[in-house]
């Protein structure tokens, strides 16, 4: 008898134990999520981790033959891989599939582009984006030309249900235009609610919003380019080389 | 149980047996850890419903109405949808527009027009109406490559 009770005690203390590591596993989980950490992003940084690669290093996301197309109203395409790269047609985008994060620095190289008409010329790259059910939902940044008697200018915007808001969030207008011949590689920052932008390495503009946390990234052209690009990555904010 | 199963005296010719460690104690902190825990997961989880919005949907909804016009003053046919619901209507010929079921607290009013859109914020009180006035889009945000589409016009 003594021996069913100690066995019953022992089955109850289990169960116990059961119940404290899933309510840490669940406050670990609430946590995270106030803090805005994904647990998805965490288990990908493991496995990369595990298969033996520098996971602070290695690229979050890159582009690939795959792309979440831009689909709705307004959008004409996504991004079609080619030899050597991809190209995006005019007023086409696509987001890199199956990765969203928080603080990323996203890089475009490798940048041609052809102006297929005299107006609105321009591209770009968009980050913490989704395809939401009714349009793209994240922002961009975009370097454009609307005609030749306007200067060239750059800018961050924002987009809710696959329209973009007025006014932008940040936007200056370029004193010299950029060689559209051998247009510039971009960069952005995104780090917090702080987004900087970069062309050929040179910090450009910087701007802030606290709208959207975490998302995607891609590539756009804007109504008057088709553009041809190399390469496209998500990176990841801090990253140490291991010695 | 059989008679030649019972217990005897033989079985306590050496005393009384000493009992069993007492589990109680640490059962006790066990439990008193996932009580803890079990109040900390239900302020976080109440605080990220109250970061999301589910905890403005208890607290009720309201209205709000207001006009759309562009530059020239002319009615807007526009698409108007709160940030982060699925709520959405359209205004009419008259540019007026009227969205029932808002979670009451601070939203954010979206009026989209020719793929462009203006947020307004909006504070909802439940059981209630709350006039936004008017809308309005000046010619400057058509200077856009977007808005050129006229697949998106409403």
């Amino acid at each position: 008898m003594e021996r069913t009770v100690r066995q019953f005690q022992k089955g109850q203390g289990l169960a116990e134990y059961a119940l404290l590591l899933v309510l840490i596993a669940l406050a670990a989980g609430l946590a995270l999520n106030m803090a805005g950490v994904s647990i998805q992003e965490i288990y990908n940084r493991v496995v990369t981790g595990l298969r033996g690669e520098d996971a602070a290093c290695s690229p979050l996301a890159r582009a690939g033959s795959e792309w979440d197309s831009s689909k709705d109203k307004f959008w004409k395409g996504g991004i079609a891989q080619q030899p050597g790269g991809y190209k995006v047609c005019p007023l086409c985008g696509g987001l890199l599939p199956g990765f969203s994060d928080s603080d990323y620095q996203v890089d475009l190289s490798g940048v041609q582009v052809t102006n297929t008409s005299p107006t609105w010329n321009g591209y770009g790259i968009t980050f913490r984006a989704e395809n939401g059910a009714k349009g793209l939902n994240g922002y961009m940044f975009e370097v454009e030309k609307v005609n030749k008697n306007n200067p060239t200018r750059i800018y961050f915007s924002k987009w809710v249900n696959g329209v973009q808001i007025k006014p932008p969030i940040k936007m200056i207008s370029l004193s010299s235009d950029i060689d559209w011949n051998n247009p510039p590689d971009m960069s952005v920052k995104v780090e917090g609610n702080t987004f900087t932008a970069y062309m050929d390495g040179q910090q450009v503009l910087q701007g802030s919003d606290d709208t959207y946390a975490t998302g995607s990234a891609g590539v756009f052209s804007n109504a008057g380019t088709e553009l041809i690009f190399s390469d496209f990555m998500a990176d990841p904010l801090h990253c140490e080389e291991v010695k | 149980m059989a008679f030649e199963e019972s217990p005897s005296l033989n079985l306590y010719k050496d005393g009384l047996p000493s009992r069993p460690p007492d589990p109680s104690r640490k059962r006790r902190r066990v439990w008193a850890v996932i009580i803890g825990l079990a109040i900390l997961s239900m302020g976080l989880a109440f605080f990220n419903m109250a970061r999301d919005g589910t905890l403005a949907i208890l607290a009720g909804t309201g209205a709000a109405t207001g006009m759309v016009y562009d530059d020239q003053g002319n009615p807007i046919v526009a698409e108007i949808s709160v940030f982060g619901t699925i709520l959405s209507t359209q205004s009419d010929q008259t540019g007026r527009f009227q969205l029932e079921g808002i979670p009451a607290g601070r939203q954010v009013v979206v009026v989209a027009y020719r793929n462009i859109g203006r947020e307004y914020k909006v504070n909802v009180t439940a059981g209630q109406t709350t006039d936004m006035g008017e809308a309005r889009f000046q010619a400057d945000d058509f200077m856009n490559g977007w808005s050129q589409s006229g697949e998106g016009t409403p």
